[in-house]
């Protein structure tokens, strides 16, 4: 498959993320092959423009090396003391990182990217405490030598033969907006040296020795105008990418394997250099495959796996007996171009098998393209014990004795019946007793039994009996036979049980990351998912959580959203936000603020930071690099599943906001409409009357009069119910409810509407006896008006309007209003109580809001309220529900 | 004309209100004298000297309930308050602290002139043998209830609800008042009993059509016994 030539979202987002840059600090990088090139010096000078130009820079830290050019330079500039703090008994120095993100200024100068930081400071490096301040969205300006660049780290280990310790990662450097060059000759410099501009007095003798040899700095000056020059590279590519010249990078993908040799970070440094040129993303690959490390080995693994993260690769750890496997499995998952191995130049029994590695990958893969990089041999610490399996002695002593007790009780048995067999077949008994106890438990107890069988067989059953000397070689070679079985066969079973094991570990993984996700799939709201994700974490690694969410980009919510019990103090508290705003881990087991008790793990969802998950181990010991990885998947998921809740709640959210905004502007429309209608009639019909012909005459004065005050009492209308309905859903509503007598409510309704019902004949039916309600007499007032004017409005003039009342089944007071209309469409009668619905075709005039109050009043009285037409003839029968109460008091008085 | 033009002080924030209701007062014989705040109102009240006020609860400057406060310390000048329809708190506590009669805007200028009307007669009662309103007698030396010259058996607590009403004929009465004066100043709260004898006095006067309800119900405020 051809794959086409395209951008990547991820490259498309990189190009723009740099040539716009968003509200992060711009860094920009003076650098050199080397000091003494003049980079503060450069540095100080660029700050001055800017500073003239009326930006706020300050100095946040700056070594001048009692240079007396450079220090002439920082006249004029905000100098920020450094912090001092107390490091074993004595008082040390450092850049006040918290000082500088209180002044807030435009520009801060920060001098020797690569410096180390003492312990005790917040991070561990220089260009960590610079990644906070572009954080904070202030521009920084910081200098760095070739010599320190990770990836060309090695290189200039083996030029100048000089151990550097403080690297910088290329992905911070990734990071800067311009990376400017400070070149000078070599002559130049070394001329400078001499003059003593670079370092004074005696030590730039031992400088020179040492470093600045000529061939070193050419290599060193080399060095750093290549990179420099892939720089210029991969910006031109970006560029492209963003404005869509020409030339798309190819989808190229790296893949390097990173083990616990110290070669691996050879291999990485060159993965990346490759990767980086080519503008290609690449992938470390971790294959776990079974084989026991010591503590120091899994220490270099972490090193190796944080070197690799430091360079920027995606880190993968997988678990996989059979390596090559394991790599062609990821390599098509992950449409890998390119891989990097390394090719160890040690000849010996293991190295063949290593490369036959290589030969099998070359076989086995098609469109890789497979680089080898030769190691030098001083890197090999490999030892034989590393390939083998370890030997397990941790069989609990009750196994030794059970052996013990099997073997005697073998020996009994042989001991009695030596006369029927002889020794020789003695000896096969116990040869299967080996191979059945090697079988059966681990290679120790096997030794274990193996030596005593073969002590017991010599001393009870070899002639001369009772003595342990041995006479023919069958049986020497039959008691050596027993030690071979045992030790086979006891190594077979060790790695068929630890093979067991992983594979039960496997599955293990694969089981609790399947119930994770089934849960977190059937989990309802943000405090479900954080409640699983909490009882799974201390379930798998005994260990407590306190999940933050994320209120805005930088700020955390105050509580936790699971119900847990640690109190966070304000450290830890200062440290989640750190670590939202930096979204990088923090804390125990970290770089950054290693001493504090817990770990602080931003919530990556897909499209943005959720929040932080602060874990609180409660054993000190630091995780394996599997349990690790089990735990950051966890995390991973959890993140995941919380995102997508969020989401939905958003997007729930805003199609309640969509609802109500087309509710809205369908109130509105209608608002508008049905004010302005009346207002037409009134304003036409009151300068109708403006004129003195229809003023005068008391006959044509008359209708115009009554149209004036109808139009008036439907606008008043109107405005009652849009007003009664806006109380009833902004729940302002006060309800006050009290002993209503319904009959009361009806008859003094009647006479206040007079006006409008006086087109209509109104026939009164009212049950015998009074009956009460308990509720809101203005609300049921207002419910009653609504249903009598909605018979008023589609009856025609002169019909009969019957209202009724009675009660049924003595608890329920029925209220019926029956009108001579159309009656209501069938299809319609469902909706008719819906805000805003009109039955289509009805006259004009109404908004659909009446019938809607009338519901919600009744609704509130916990009444019922239907529509339905008349059997007898056309009209519709509205009936109103109300539970009735007992009169309040006995009226019997004389 | 032979009565002297009474006198009426208008408190209202609305001019074109304020303009309707001169036009129709004057043209009903009343002079009228207009005020837009509450401070310029109570000046007023001591200048001009009104016969009666109608006044607006919502005032820009000072709440309507202060203006009747102030003014009750020193006169019995009758109050009529204009309010909107959702304010029955405002209505009960105006009433209770003063005012004489109110009326819910949107209104109606007969409505306004019969208020006026019941409100100007009752600061000049008539003493009387007799009181009547429509078909209803009332005979206080006997205490006798006559409706259409046939006389009605009530009980005392009804009798007693229906001469308060009586009392305060074409106004609105509060609940509150009622009780006070029937139950005494215990009982104000209570008023569920009250809604029931109100029922029971209404069936025993058999006003049971619609045209000649002779005691209508004021929502959410009191009573009002209809004159006229």
């Amino acid at each position: 498959m051809t794959e086409v030539r395209r951008p990547s979202p991820d490259d498309l987002l990189r190009g723009i993320q740099k040539s716009t840059q968003s509200h992060a600090g711009q860094l920009r990088v003076f650098f050199g092959m080397c000091a003494g090139v003049g980079k503060t010096y450069a540095m100080l000078k660029a700050a001055q423009e800017k500073a003239s130009a009326g930006l706020k820079v300050i100095v946040g830290l700056i070594e001048t090396h009692q240079r007396q050019e450079t220090a002439a330079l920082l006249e004029g500039f905000v100098l920020i003391p450094k912090k001092k703090m107390k490091y074993k008994d004595t008082m040390v120095e450092e850049m006040d990182l918290d000082q500088i993100l209180r002044e807030q200024p435009d520009l801060v100068l920060v001098d020797e990217l690569p410096h180390t930081n003492m312990p005790g400071s917040r991070h561990q490096k220089r260009y960590q405490d610079i990644e906070e301040l572009l954080n904070a969205g202030i521009n920084v300006y910081t200098t760095l030598n070739v010599q320190h660049v990770e990836s060309r780290n090695d290189l200039v280990q083996t030029i100048t033969g000089i151990v550097v310790r403080e690297t910088v990662p290329d992905s911070f450097l990734q990071r800067a907006q311009q990376i400017q060059l400070i070149d000078i000759s070599t002559q130049e410099l070394l001329k400078r040296l001499k003059e003593g501009k670079v370092y004074l007095g005696d030590r730039a003798d031992i400088a020179a020795e040492n470093f600045f040899k000529e061939e070193h700095l050419t290599a060193l000056r080399e060095l750093a105008l290549r990179f420099i020059a892939e720089i210029v590279d991969v910006e031109l590519k970006d560029q492209m990418t963003v404005k869509r010249l020409s030339g798309w990078n190819t989808n190229e993908r790296f893949l390097v394997a990173v083990g616990h040799r110290p070669f691996s970070a050879n291999l990485l440094r060159s993965a990346r250099r490759m990767a980086y040129t080519m503008n290609a993303p690449w992938i470390a690959l971790n294959v776990n495959t079974g084989e026991e490390l010591g503590a120091k080995q899994l220490e270099m693994l972490s090193k190796n796996l944080a070197l690799a993260r430091e360079l920027g690769a995606e880190v993968v750890t997988t678990k996989d007996a059979n390596f090559v496997k394991a790599l062609k499995q990821v390599i098509e998952e992950r449409n890998v171009t390119q891989i990097v191995v390394g090719q160890p130049n040690i000849k010996s029994f293991f190295r063949k098998k290593r490369n036959s590695v290589l030969e099998q990958l070359l076989k086995e893969t098609v469109n890789v393209d497979i680089h080898v990089i030769r190691q030098e041999s001083e890197a090999v610490t490999s030892k034989l014990s590393l390939k083998l399996p370890k030997v397990y002695f941790r069989t609990g002593l009750l196994t030794y004795f059970l052996n013990l007790i099997f073997i005697s009780a073998v020996t009994l048995l042989c001991y009695k019946f030596i006369a029927l067999l002889g020794y020789r077949a003695v000896g096969f008994i116990f040869l299967m007793a080996i191979v059945l106890v090697s079988v059966l438990t681990t290679i120790g107890p096997t030794l274990f039994t193996t030596i005593i069988s073969s002590l017991a067989w010599n001393y009870f059953f070899i002639e001369p009996r009772f003595t342990f000397a041995i006479r023919t070689y069958e049986d020497i070679m039959m008691g050596a036979t027993f030690f071979v079985v045992a030790v086979i066969s006891g190594l077979f079973t060790t790695r068929i049980r630890k093979q067991e094991a992983d594979l039960r570990q496997r599955e293990y993984r694969t089981r609790v990351l399947f119930e994770i996700g089934k849960e977190f799939a059937a989990a309802k709201g943000e405090r479900d998912i954080a409640s699983i994700a909490a009882r799974y974490i201390k379930q798998l690694f005994s260990a407590n959580v306190c999940v933050f969410k994320s209120e805005s980009e930088r700020v955390l919510a105050p509580e936790p959203i699971n119900f847990s019990n640690i109190p966070v103090d304000s450290k830890e508290n200062a440290m989640a936000n750190w670590s939202l705003v930096n979204k990088k881990k923090a804390g125990w087991g970290t770089d950054t603020l290693k001493e504090s008790v817990c770990q602080s793990i931003p919530l990556l969802g897909r499209s943005e930071i959720i929040g932080v998950l602060l874990f609180y181990p409660t054993q000190k010991k630091k995780l394996l690099v599997e349990q690790e990885g089990l735990l950051y998947t966890i995390v991973n998921y959890f993140a995941i599943a919380l995102e997508r809740e969020i989401l939905e709640t958003k997007s729930r959210n805003s199609k309640l906001l969509e609802d109500s905004e087309r509710l809205y502007q369908t109130i509105l429309n209608s608002v508008s409409h049905e004010l302005r209608t009346p207002l037409t009639s009134i304003i036409g019909t009151a300068t109708a009357l403006q004129d003195s012909a229809t003023l005068d005459n008391p006959e044509t004065r008359k209708p115009y009069m009554d149209d004036l005050i109808d139009s008036a009492d439907r606008l008043n209308h109107v405005i009652e119910n849009l007003l009664e309905m806006s109380r009833l859903d902004s729940g302002v509503l006060s309800i006050k409810k009290e002993i209503v007598d319904i009959h009361d409510l009806i008859q003094s309704t009647l006479q206040r509407q007079k006006r409008s019902l006086r087109h209509h004949k109104i026939e009164l039916n009212l049950y015998k006896d009074p009956l009460y309600c308990h509720g809101d007499y203005r609300l049921l007032e207002h419910a009653f008006i609504n249903l009598v004017l909605n018979a008023v409005t589609y009856s025609p003039k002169d019909q009969l309007i019957e209202i009724a009342t009675s009660l049924k089944h003595k608890k329920q007071v029925i209220i019926e209003i029956k009108d001579r209309g159309k009656g209501v469409p069938e299809d319609s009668l469902p909706k008719i109580f819906n805000k805003f619905y009109r039955v289509p075709g009805s006259p004009a005039g109404g908004m659909g809001l009446g019938l809607s109050i009338v519901r919600d009043i009744v609704e509130i009285h916990h009444g019922n309220v239907y529509g339905q037409n008349r059997k007898d003839g056309p009209g519709a029968i509205f009936t109103l529900e109300l539970d009735s109460v007992e009169t309040p008091l006995s009226i019997k008085e004389s | 004309m032979k009565t002297p033009q009474q006198k009426v002080l208008i408190i209202d924030d609305e001019r074109s209100i304020c303009k309707f209701i001169r036009l129709s007062l004057e043209s009903n014989n009343f002079s009228v004298v207009e005020a837009y705040t509450g401070e310029e109102g109570i000046k007023e009240v001591i200048a001009s000297r009104p016969d009666i006020i109608i006044l607006d609860l919502g005032l820009p400057d000072v709440h309507g309930l202060e203006v009747i406060k102030k003014v009750r310390e020193w006169t019995q000048i009758p109050i009529i308050i204009l309010s909107v329809q959702d304010s029955d708190e405002d209505k009960v506590q105006a009433l209770d602290s003063g005012a004489d009669d109110y009326l819910t805007k949107p209104f109606s200028v007969p409505e306004l002139l019969a208020r006026i009307r019941v409100a100007l007669r009752h600061s000049f009662p008539e003493k009387s043998v007799v009181f009547k309103a429509g078909n209803l007698e009332i005979e206080w030396s006997a205490k006798l209830v006559k409706i259409s010259g046939q006389s009605i058996k009530l009980t005392v607590t009804e009798y007693n609800i229906l001469s308060v009403l009586a009392k305060y004929a074409g106004k609105v009465v509060t609940h509150r008042m009622i009780l006070k004066e029937v139950w005494g100043p215990n009982a104000v709260e209570h008023t569920q009993y009250l809604r029931v004898y109100v029922g029971q006095i209404r069936r025993k006067l058999q006003i049971n059509s619609l045209e000649s309800e002779i005691i209508v119900t004021e929502a959410g405020v009191g009573y009002r016994l209809v004159v006229d």
